[in-house]
């Protein structure tokens, strides 16, 4: 089910209707009802309800288990750690197996074995990687005594399927989002246009940005014979913008929809594109999924005996300064790895959004002191404007070379992308015609810096508190006019109905 | 209390500046003619016109109330698909009780599998929104065979049309009609277009399945309301197959008990193929006035239509048909009355 598609819209209706006008005590299960219909929308199989069922069971006995056995470290170790490994076997088995496949065709044909492992397609649940993480936290979570086990299994199967965050995210913690999500929510008001309007600005960014650079970056890619040179660098920088406004509006339109029935999900973007590094930038983007790996995979890596162990050992060999690094890049890299292999069971996924930005972040972080020198040797001053802009700029290009592999169908297409990127044509961007050829007409392209200037605005304003916020403090007029002229847009500029094929979430799949 | 106030007036605004938006974005399409029924007071027309493009394109309506007082509406689009005749008919039932009901028949002879959904749009977007109108998108599209899917786009225009923006000119803020009470003028660079003539022959030709049962069904339904109607073959150039269907259509229709006037057949009415279409399928304006003053005349003789100029000119009637000879004037630097005086003779 597209977000922003009629049915959902209808789905939405419908849901937010019903759970406003049943028994407050009921609500959580209005929830749970309408998060199953969602997650079996068009995939309602015996396989996909094996599927939930093997993660709902596993989640709920093995939490009781670990809760039970909370004072025997030992025992509630060993259930956590066989209820980690039936989720993630799951979802390794439904994600990853090509992945393997591939990995051993690979080594086959390199020693020149003619054997070929076939690969799989298996039809997995939509939001297979989110609820499988998330399961995963919520178990250890009650190990580490974080929360408490629930004993109820459908309350246990709301948090598991919870139907807004399916599609993208946002990642949820057990504890924080416990109380509101089986609480009792009266309607509200000021919750409901705070609401609205949040969904509405994720709508804008889909619609309006997100499906219109589609346009241009699916023509670029899909043609690169005849699209070389600047188009493919457009392409590329269009098609990070493309990400963030695709991801970050679906975002918009679930936390905006989980408000109004008043449940608070955790924030999952911060204005990425004003960050000045790449360590920052992924403070700022995927927020959660960041925290997620950071407090159940970094630092229980960083800190486990294998990594202490390596730290001493590193530390005799190279030094304290050095010695201490090797573990902390060590533990990054397969932090890294695992983030490239969430996006997705290939190749393109674990180099563009594991291994280069791990690259980056070790880059930044090795050569600083060496930039700092030169910086000073030069009199370049750090703290003005324009090189904090170089930096923004540096990060985004970084993070858009990056996502080369991220859109490719495969490495070789990527290095072909990139490739492209040499072609010499820069009579593209001054006929005034070339470019109006790629998907985007000249009509097209105003439409798209307008708004693309209006979300680095609104970007840039909520990194100072929430726009909504001061949106609110404005006079009648002057609001409802933003609202009006935020719906219209929409409704006139949103690339939407016939002519247009809808990209659907880039982060749906996951 | 305030807080419902507050969203009525929000939802209120909404409303009409979505009104006022989209009638600038809306189809800007010279092809249909249909807004015209629409504007005029309840039952106050006579007749009713329906078909293709050849309808609103040979028949001045505003001609035939100079001539004799009657009041014709409009309802067609270029390349009508044939079943849309019998929603259009019920359409005209909802706001008007005519005396008479002519119907275009030159398009039962389309092989559906060439109609396209654009065709379909053409007829029900222009139509208001209403069961009528959902009851016609179903029905047409699966004439066609178009996916389910697809309808909803058809439901709701606006999933269309806001994309017209792009399109958006001086003229679709002032709102200048090309039509006057329905009839279009043509206007091309050169009104004529020397066409040949394939001479009407006597053969039939079974139907295709759909356009058949389309018939039947809209003499079903003509029988069962009562309606007086006229089926119309309208003059221009048709191949083999087209005039073997036409044939094989009237012998139904004549079957029935119903009346049906073939233009190709009159004794005493003809055309010139060399001097008289603007293309293969349209009179030019000049040709137009001439079928318009014979089918006039056919009408009034036939069906006792009433002549409201008798009691009272119609401003509106009149001031369009003014409107027309005035453009028809700086279209074609002739007169108008001269050339009706010499027609009429």
């Amino acid at each position: 089910m597209n977000l922003t598609s009629l049915v959902f819209l209808m789905f939405c209706i419908i849901v937010l209707g019903i759970y406003f006008i049943s028994p407050k005590k009921f609500q959580w299960f209005i929830l749970l009802i309408s998060s199953i219909i969602f997650l079996f929308w068009n995939n309602l199989s015996i396989s996909t309800i094996i599927q939930a069922l093997v993660v709902l069971l596993t989640s709920y006995v093995f939490g009781i288990l670990i809760d039970k056995y909370h004072d025997s470290t030992k025992k509630s170790k060993i259930f956590l750690i066989i209820g980690i490994l039936i989720i993630l076997g799951q979802l390794i088995c439904l994600k990853y197996t090509n992945l393997f496949s591939i990995t051993i065709n690979h080594i086959l044909k390199l020693f020149h074995i003619d054997f070929k492992l076939e690969l799989l397609h298996f039809n997995s649940l939509v939001g297979i990687s989110y609820y499988s993480l998330i399961m995963i936290s919520y178990l250890v979570d009650i190990y580490r005594g974080a929360c408490k086990s629930q004993r109820n299994i459908f309350k246990c199967a709301l948090f598991m399927s919870y139907f807004p965050i399916l599609t993208s995210g946002p990642f949820i913690r057990y504890n924080n989002i416990e109380k509101e999500l089986y609480g009792k929510h009266k309607f509200n008001y000021d919750s409901m246009c705070r609401g609205l309007v949040r969904t509405l600005w994720g709508v804008f960014k889909v619609l309006v940005i997100s499906q219109r650079i589609g346009m241009f970056v699916d023509t670029v890619y899909g043609d690169l014979a005849t699209y070389t040179g600047f188009y493919t660098i457009i392409a590329v920088l269009f098609f990070t913008l493309q990400l963030y406004s695709n991801f970050s509006g679906s975002i918009d339109i679930i936390m905006g929809i989980s408000e109004i029935m008043g449940i608070h999900l955790p924030e999952n973007f911060s204005a990425p594109f004003f960050s000045k590094t790449i360590t920052e930038f992924w403070r700022n983007w995927h927020i959660t999924l960041g925290a997620w790996l950071r407090d159940y995979i970094f630092y229980p890596l960083l800190k486990s005996n294998f990594m202490q162990k390596l730290n001493k050992k590193c530390k005799k060999i190279f030094g304290k300064k050095i010695g201490k690094k090797i573990p902390l890049y060590l533990s990054m890299l397969i932090m890294w790895i695992l983030i490239g292999i969430w996006h997705g069971g290939a190749y393109t996924y674990i180099i563009g959004s594991g291994l280069l930005q791990f690259l980056f972040i070790f880059l930044e972080d090795t050569l600083e002191p060496i930039s700092n020198k030169i910086n000073n040797k030069l009199g370049i001053r750090k703290e003005v404007f324009s090189y904090k802009l170089y930096q923004v700029i540096r990060t985004y290009l970084l993070f858009s070379f990056a996502m080369i592999f991220f859109r490719a169908s495969s490495v070789g297409n990527a290095i072909e992308i990139i490739k492209n990127m040499f072609v010499w044509n820069p009579w593209v961007l001054l006929d005034n015609k070339s470019i109006y050829t790629a998907g985007l007409d000249v009509y097209d392209f105003r439409i798209l810096i307008i708004s693309l200037i209006t979300l680095f605005v609104v970007d840039k304003l909520s990194r100072t508190g929430s726009v909504r916020e001061k949106l609110s403090k404005q006079n009648i007029i002057f609001r409802w006019g933003m609202l009006y002229i935020l719906i219209f847009a929409i409704i006139i500029f949103g690339c939407y109905g016939v002519g247009y094929n809808p990209v659907g979430f880039i982060y749906e799949n996951f | 209390m305030k807080r419902l106030i507050k969203s009525i007036v929000f939802l209120f605004v909404f409303i009409v500046l979505f009104y006022f938006i989209f009638k600038i974005l809306w189809l800007d399409d010279k092809t249909i003619s249909i807004q015209d029924f629409y504007n005029e007071p309840k039952n106050s027309l006579d007749v009713v016109y329906i078909g293709a493009s050849e309808t609103y394109n040979h028949f001045n309506t505003t001609l035939a109330y100079n001539l004799y007082g009657y009041k014709t509406g409009i309802l067609a689009a270029a390349s009508l698909p044939f079943p849309s005749v019998q929603f259009l008919i019920k359409e005209s039932e909802k706001y008007q009780s005519p005396k008479l009901y002519a119907i275009d028949l030159s398009r039962i002879t389309a092989d559906y599998t060439g109609v396209t959904a654009e065709d379909i749009r053409r007829t029900t977007d222009s139509l208001k929104f209403s069961k009528n109108r959902i009851e016609a998108i179903n029905n047409l599209l699966d004439y066609i065979d178009v996916d389910k899917s697809e309808y909803i786009n058809h439901y709701f225009s606006f999933f269309i049309y806001h994309n017209s923006w792009k399109n958006i000119d001086k003229e679709d803020f002032i709102g200048h009609s090309e039509f006057y009470k329905g009839y279009r003028m043509i206007k091309g660079t050169t009104m004529i277009h020397s066409q040949n003539e394939t001479p009407w022959n006597e053969n039939t030709i079974e139907l295709q399945e759909k356009n058949k049962q389309a018939l039947i069904n809209l003499i079903d339904y003509i029988k069962t309301n009562n309606l007086n109607v006229l089926f119309i073959v309208p003059i221009r150039c048709y191949n083999e197959t087209e005039i073997g269907k036409l044939n094989e259509s009237q012998s139904i229709i004549k079957e029935n008990g119903l009346n049906v006037i073939n233009f190709n057949t009159l004794e005493d009415y003809k055309i010139d193929y060399k001097n008289d279409l603007y293309d293969s399928h349209h009179l030019n304006t000049f040709a137009s006035t001439k079928f318009t003053i014979y089918l006039a005349k056919y009408l009034k003789e036939n069906y006792d239509l009433p002549n409201h100029k008798k009691n009272e000119i119609d401003s509106s009637w009149n001031s369009e048909y003014i409107r027309f000879k005035n453009d028809f004037k700086d279209l074609t630097n002739k007169d108008f009355d001269k050339l009706l005086e010499k027609y009429s003779s």
